[in-house]
């Protein structure tokens, strides 16, 4: 997708029709790069939710939180003044290209004053496509949504168009959350095509095995049974794990609301700060721990490895003083020695006798070669040791370090968990009933909270033995199909198609890691170059997980993401983010616009620096949302400095109280701007 | 000493279960916990004969580096005649003999306190109570390492 247009008109605080023209980035290497500024209240999320709206008819942004939707009116208020109590007609259009197809998206609301209170009411959505050849088409409503979903899955949304202070929040997603990021990502990537063959062949082979369960008799049935349980059973854990994650979510909702009733009660907000502080730090030290308890299992081998080192060092001196004194390699092979002594003459021919001293110094030379293939396998061996030798102060070292890290992990857990308690009571201790109810209410969702997480632990389990137990009934199975000899053709078809599917899973299991890794790979090279030296000499390598969650390991190959600062978790987000914008357009360029919302205000000179200089390259179009204090002179300069600038909107309050987008030629902009050195 | 690929390395079958159980939860395969019960056996300085031997995993997924060690040992058993480690089979089959030793060491030594109630003869690992295992395990060997470590410096300091 790349951004022509966007018109807002009685839209927000922008009154009448407004225009915003994109720099479109011509041909790869044009200006792709357009700043919309203004000062904190003029608009700029306006324009954000503008772009929203017109795509996805969503009025509501996460930023949003709690506001009730009473309060997030669309249609223009002094419109609604000015028309005397007539309705007002809110307009946003959007003008895009897709895949070579233009698209002209608009979506209008009627609003009319009410008494107090202001009502909307969706009055048209409209969707006209022109392929490559002209012909335009209008898309029937009923199918804009799903039109507007193939060019930009809603699930992958945010990481496109994005509020430059949530970011971060990429990193911190939910279970819930990233199961949904995944699936779009997963879309985007275009790794779910091998999902629906998949689902096909499995319903195949239940079916098949279905029909062979009621033609078979004796071991075979019985195996056809207990395979039948076995999948049910992992289909009833699947089911219950989702089940148990929506109700985390909803009490993790729930406890969200009862902290922000606590809010609101005087006397107690120190309190209620320190413990929120508190209790992020918990969640980061519970996350490295079980993050360092999961990379112990790497270093059990070595650990085992270390009680054979005496026995190591011994062969690698025995073998190694061989070795000095000449016996292996022998400087006389054994062959020569066995052919002398049969033929008994020596090499420079003179008769060599039993008894005499030179018979006696070859029979020694005998005793001391060994074959020469065992004497290759020792020369080998020593060098193997030689490594393994080696490498025990190393590794002995390194299992030091981890199990004192997790030691010292321990100790912060239960350090915080005693203070929290002590916070909890000072709180539910409080003068105020209502501020002790509701500390009560609080502490009885987290105990829910915490039998949840043991049930979703204990389901995890179930289906993890289920799964193992599934593969020794396949197993079973195919003895038992062997024993009895079935070779029909229902028989044959059940067998194949079986095959087939656990090939596509192999497959697709490969293929999602492969693309994870790459993902990974590019996200890495991208962050080392937009981080700042001092964080570059410690964050070394950003990791994708299976839910495409994201790791960042330190210099020590540790994981290192609960410690990261807001800014570098940020600057991390949008690494992750090109690197999928990267790997979507399979290392190209993906036509696919990065819509940032303030996304510089907790980052230092360097970092940006790095991201003015860098985004636009791997953006195919990049629209800035900036405040005063984020964009000034020295970011200007960086920005004219890539040669990508192409337009620049300055939102200025109008008479009315409205805001007015207004173009300014990019020369004219150092004097609008303030003169600062950034800081971070 | 080919590090030979095509052998079916075995185990006690009565271990079976517990070999399923502690893959994945203290190790990522078999062939690396078998070289972990392999090094207790030979610390314990037993061997002990599978009672009914039950194939557990392939050669081919034996690193060089426990390899390595299996011909350390094997040396040392045969007061270092290479021909000892000319034939890999026989290799393996006295490292099965430690390993067999050594997962009855960690039974008894640390195992214990994880195991499901119930059936002695075929031990189970009651994996919702082993969450903090690795750690355990981890400490477990590298404990043993460092008192050899400490016997052998002063012993050596005896010595001199």
């Amino acid at each position: 997708m790349i951004l022509h247009s966007l018109a807002l008109t009685n839209f927000r605080q922008f009154r009448g029709e407004q225009k915003i023209v994109f720099a479109e980035g011509a041909g790869g290497t044009g200006p792709n790069v357009t700043v919309i500024f203004g000062e904190n209240g003029r608009g700029k999320t306006g324009v954000f939710r503008g772009l929203m709206f017109a795509l996805y008819g969503e009025r509501r942004l996460t930023q949003d939180g709690d506001v009730p939707d009473t309060e997030l009116q669309l249609v223009n208020t002094a419109a609604l003044e000015a028309n005397g109590g007539k309705p007002v007609r809110t307009l946003v259009e959007l003008d895009f290209t897709h895949r070579g197809n233009r698209y002209l998206l608009r979506r209008a609301i009627e609003g009319v004053r009410d008494a107090d209170r202001v009502l909307e009411e969706l009055d048209e959505v409209y969707l006209q496509r022109t392929d490559p050849h002209g012909n335009t088409k209008v898309v029937n409503v009923a199918d804009v949504g799903r039109t507007v979903q193939t060019v930009l899955d809603p699930r992958v949304r945010e990481y496109f168009l994005f509020d430059g202070e949530k970011i971060e929040r990429l990193t911190r997603a939910s279970i819930e959350q990233r199961h949904e990021i995944s699936r779009g990502i997963r879309n985007l990537l275009s790794v779910d095509a091998l999902d629906g063959a998949i689902k096909a062949s499995a319903k195949l082979v239940r079916s098949l095995d279905g029909q062979l369960a009621t033609q078979s008799t004796g071991e075979l049935a019985r195996c056809f049974r207990r395979l039948r349980e076995n999948e049910d059973a992992q289909e009833k854990a699947r089911g219950d794990l989702e089940t148990l994650a929506e109700e985390t979510n909803r009490a993790r909702t729930e406890k969200t609301k009862v902290d922000q009733e606590l809010d609101k009660i005087g006397g107690i907000r120190h309190l209620l700060e320190t413990r929120h502080q508190k209790e992020l730090d918990l969640a980061g030290f519970r996350q490295q721990s079980s993050d360092l308890l999961a990379g112990m299992k790497q270093y059990v081998v070595r650990a085992a490895g270390l009680l054979v080192a005496p026995c190591v060092d011994r062969a690698f001196a025995h073998i190694d003083k061989q070795k000095q004194r000449g016996e292996i390699p022998s400087e006389i092979r054994r062959d020569l020695i066995e052919r002398l002594l049969e033929e008994h003459r020596c090499i420079c021919g003179r008769e060599l006798r039993e008894g005499t001293k030179p018979h006696a110094a070859i029979l020694e030379w005998q005793a001391r070669t060994s074959e020469v293939s065992l004497q290759d396998a020792a020369l080998n061996l020593w060098r193997h040791l030689s490594e393994v030798h080696h490498r025990a102060a190393d590794d002995a070292a390194q299992i030091e370090k981890c199990l004192l890290q997790y030691g010292l992990l321990r100790n912060r857990i239960e350090t915080l968990q005693r203070e929290l308690e002590a916070l909890g009571a000072q709180i539910s201790g409080s003068e105020r009933q209502d501020a002790s109810r509701l500390e009560a209410h609080r502490e009885r969702i987290e105990e829910k909270l915490r039998n949840l997480e043991a049930q979703s632990l204990n389901q995890q389990q179930t289906l993890s033995e289920l799964l193992t137990q599934n593969e020794q009934l396949k197993a079973q199975l195919e003895e038992e199909r062997r024993k009895s000899a079935r070779s029909d053709e229902l028989s044959r078809r059940a067998f194949l198609i079986r095959e087939t599917r656990d090939a596509l899973q192999e497959t697709f299991a490969s293929f999602t890691q492969e693309v994870r890794d790459h993902l990974g790979q590019l996200a890495t090279g991208l962050f080392r170059e937009l981080l700042d030296a001092e964080s570059r000499a410690n964050l070394r390598t950003i990791i994708v997980n299976e839910d495409y969650s994201l790791q960042v390991l330190d210099r020590w190959g540790q994981p290192f993401l609960a410690n990261i600062s807001a800014g570098q978790r940020q600057v991390m987000s949008i690494a992750f983010i090109a690197a999928l914008a990267k790997a979507a357009a399979r290392d190209t360029r993906l036509e696919m616009p990065l819509f940032m919302d303030t996304p510089f205000g907790r980052l230092s000179a360097e970092h940006r620096q790095n991201l003015i200089a860098k985004i636009p390259e791997f953006a195919a179009q990049w629209v800035l949302l900036a405040t005063d204090t984020e964009f000034r002179r020295q970011e200007a300069q960086w920005l004219k400095a890539s040669g990508r600038w192409g337009r620049f909107y300055r939102l200025r309050p109008a008479r009315d109280g409205a805001t007015k987008i207004e173009e300014v030629d990019i020369k004219a902009v150092p004097a609008l701007l303030r003169d600062e050195a950034s800081s971070s | 000493m080919s590090m030979d690929t095509q052998i079916r390395v075995r185990t006690d079958a009565r271990h079976g279960q517990l070999y399923n159980d502690l893959k994945n939860v203290v190790v990522g395969e078999f062939h690396e916990l078998f070289f972990v019960c392999a090094c207790l056996g030979y610390r314990a300085k037993k061997r002990v004969q599978l009672a009914k031997p039950a194939d557990r995993f392939w050669s081919s997924t034996i690193t060089p580096r426990e390899w390595s060690s299996y011909y350390a040992m094997t040396l040392e058993a045969a007061k270092f005649d290479y021909q000892a480690i000319s034939d890999d089979k026989r290799v393996t089959g006295l490292v099965e003999e430690y390993a067999n030793a050594g997962m009855q060491v960690l039974l008894s030594e640390l195992l214990h306190e994880y195991l499901l109630p119930g059936n002695r003869e075929t031990p189970q690992l009651d994996v919702r109570s082993s969450t903090e295992l690795p750690k355990h395990f981890l400490h477990f060997l590298y404990d043993q390492a460092v008192a050899d470590d400490e016997i052998a410096t002063n012993e050596t300091r005896a010595a001199g």
